[in-house]
């Protein structure tokens, strides 16, 4: 559980300091008053990465030259102090080199209306989701994943480079297959499990009786040099994952309404929870930015029913009668416009 | 403040690029070299003239050896010519020297294969090795690379060149880390990693 939020020079944020009990905080405030940024703020200090489409220089507060994030939990201290080229990572203190030793540490999952771009949107993003979720259980299969980036990234500048060596791409190809088959197989049986989190909470939240289905489609290792180079890119393997999702038996990207993209986002991300609480791991941190507010009332106490009640839950909110009454003891923290 | 000198600062920040070595710890042996009442500064000055101008690879296995002759380990009669060890520079030699359990010879690559780094089989030392097998003759040959993505990929590779010369190709087993360098690994996990040895690619 975060009991402390530190920040320095983060987006609209010079200097905050927050502390937290347990239970829900929500954070109310007019757009632009920089509450997103707070979740913002936790779950870079737990993924290294925003939930919003930003690069680290666009969460540096203008004029200053770096950002730092400060969080105190239960038995742990992270810190990440970012500028530009430099990126250093502390747990308790103590300097951590690899991002594979840090990642994992504070579990948190974000839940943002960008979240129908799963479903209706590029397959990379739903290959992200993928890679995050799988790295999140298991540490083992975060250092395979960056072992098969590095494969990815090897062969990629061979590609480039013009003709390549049939031996070399024969031995990057060969690990490439030997690295990402396990992973395929791993991300097989976690699609499974997510699938059947995600069919239920879509029938609790859409109250409906069309049914979300969700089933993993992995990237094949048929492949052939020639074509690759005339691609100038890789062709198989884990980049051509993708996940099937259909609402109602119908591929959602033409059939479904908004509505029914929003419920099955929100499905994704509870199964999302569910399986990491199923894992026995720490409990997620749990970050709903802007979601609350784009929901009708039984909807939103739907989606509040979904969170595990003994999951520490950050959400914001514009206005406070967008908070569901089921967190009707949550702590409300006014965020006033800069 | 006032600082030191010119001529002592030239040295300190001198000895500062050795490996290891920190602005304090560069002045605190500067200032020993210049305390020093035997001449062994002025010897320490010629033994690194020395080294640098007689030491270059050897010519047959790329590892430290002086003047035009062979290195030490190429001319010893004594070492297994069946077994060749290929490592990627002359530096990974001595860790495994100092395991004290392979008693072959070497083939140092002076590189790893890398398409990001622009480096391909003709910047290593690659055709040199198949040259060797041909004319040596040894009956295995050691891929003891990194298990990092690039010291792999060329285990692969030259395993890949040397399938035709019918000569068993193994690497060191057991113990080593996956992603880690030759050089971080401790005696005893390199002993016991080269004396049970795997083929590669197989
Ligand atoms: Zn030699």
């Amino acid at each position: 559980m975060i009991r402390e939020l530190l920040l320095r020079d983060f987006r609209c944020h010079g200097r905050v300091r927050l502390e937290f009990g347990g239970g829900a905080t929500v954070f109310c405030g007019p757009n632009g008053a920089g509450k997103s940024a707070l979740l913002e703020a936790i779950y870079f200090a737990g993924r290294l990465r925003s939930f919003r489409a930003a690069t680290p220089r666009d969460m540096v507060r203008r004029g200053a030259p770096s950002f730092e994030i400060g969080i105190g939990a239960d038995g742990v201290r992270l810190g990440v102090v970012w500028s530009a080229g430099d990126r250093r990572l502390s747990l308790n203190e103590g300097e951590i080199r690899s991002a594979a030793d840090y990642w994992g540490t504070l579990p948190c999952v974000a839940l943002t209306p960008a979240d129908v771009r799963l479903i209706g949107g590029p397959a990379a993003d739903a290959r992200r989701f993928l890679s995050a979720l799988a790295s999140q259980l298991d540490r083992g299969a975060l250092r395979a994943l960056l072992r098969y980036r590095r494969l990815a990234s090897q062969r990629q500048a061979l590609l480039a480079g013009g003709r390549p060596d049939r031996g070399l791409w024969d031995s990057l190809t060969l690990q490439l297959r030997e690295t990402g088959a396990p992973l395929q197989r791993q991300r097989r049986a976690l699609v499974r499990r997510l699938a059947v989190h995600a069919a239920r909470a879509y029938h609790e939240i859409s109250g409906g009786t069309e049914a979300l289905s969700i089933a993993y489609r992995p990237g094949s290792w048929d492949t052939d040099m020639d074509d690759e180079v005339r691609a100038g890119r890789t062709l198989v393997g884990l980049q051509r994952d993708a996940l099937q999702i259909a609402i109602g038996g119908a591929p959602p990207r033409r059939h479904a309404s908004e509505g029914q993209l929003r419920s099955a986002a929100i499905a994704i991300r509870a199964a999302e929870i569910a399986v990491l609480r199923a894992a026995g791991a720490q409990l997620p941190v749990v970050l709903v930015d802007d979601v609350f507010g784009e929901l009708d009332p039984a909807r939103r106490a739907a989606l509040a029913r979904l969170i595990p009640p003994e999951a520490q839950l950050f959400a914001t909110v514009a206005d406070g009668r967008w908070v569901p009454e089921t967190l009707a003891d949550a702590r409300v923290v006014p965020v006033p416009p800069h | 403040m006032s600082d030191l000198p010119p001529s002592v600062r030239r040295l300190a920040d001198g000895l500062r690029r050795l490996p290891g070595i920190g602005a304090r710890n560069a002045q605190r042996m500067a200032i020993a070299v210049l305390r020093a009442r035997e001449g062994w500064p002025e010897e320490l000055a010629d033994a690194i003239r020395a080294a640098r101008g007689n030491v270059r690879p050897c010519g047959r296995c790329g590892f430290f050896a002086e003047g035009d002759a062979l290195c030490e380990i190429c001319r010893d009669p004594k070492r297994d010519g069946a077994v060749l060890c290929v490592v990627e520079t002359a530096n990974d030699v001595l860790p495994i020297e100092r395991a004290g359990v392979f008693r072959g010879r070497y083939h140092c690559l002076g590189g790893k294969l890398s398409p990001i780094h622009n480096v391909g089989p003709d910047d290593l030392a690659i055709g040199a090795l198949l040259g060797r097998v041909r004319d040596e003759g040894p009956a295995e040959v050691v891929m003891a690379l990194g298990t990092d993505v690039e010291g792999e990929t060329t285990s692969l590779y030259i395993a890949q060149q040397l399938r035709s010369l019918s000569v068993r190709v193994t690497r060191p087993a057991m113990g080593l880390p996956m992603g880690g360098s030759l050089d971080v690994a401790d005696a005893l996990t390199l002993g016991r990693a080269l004396q049970h040895r795997q083929d590669v690619g197989a």
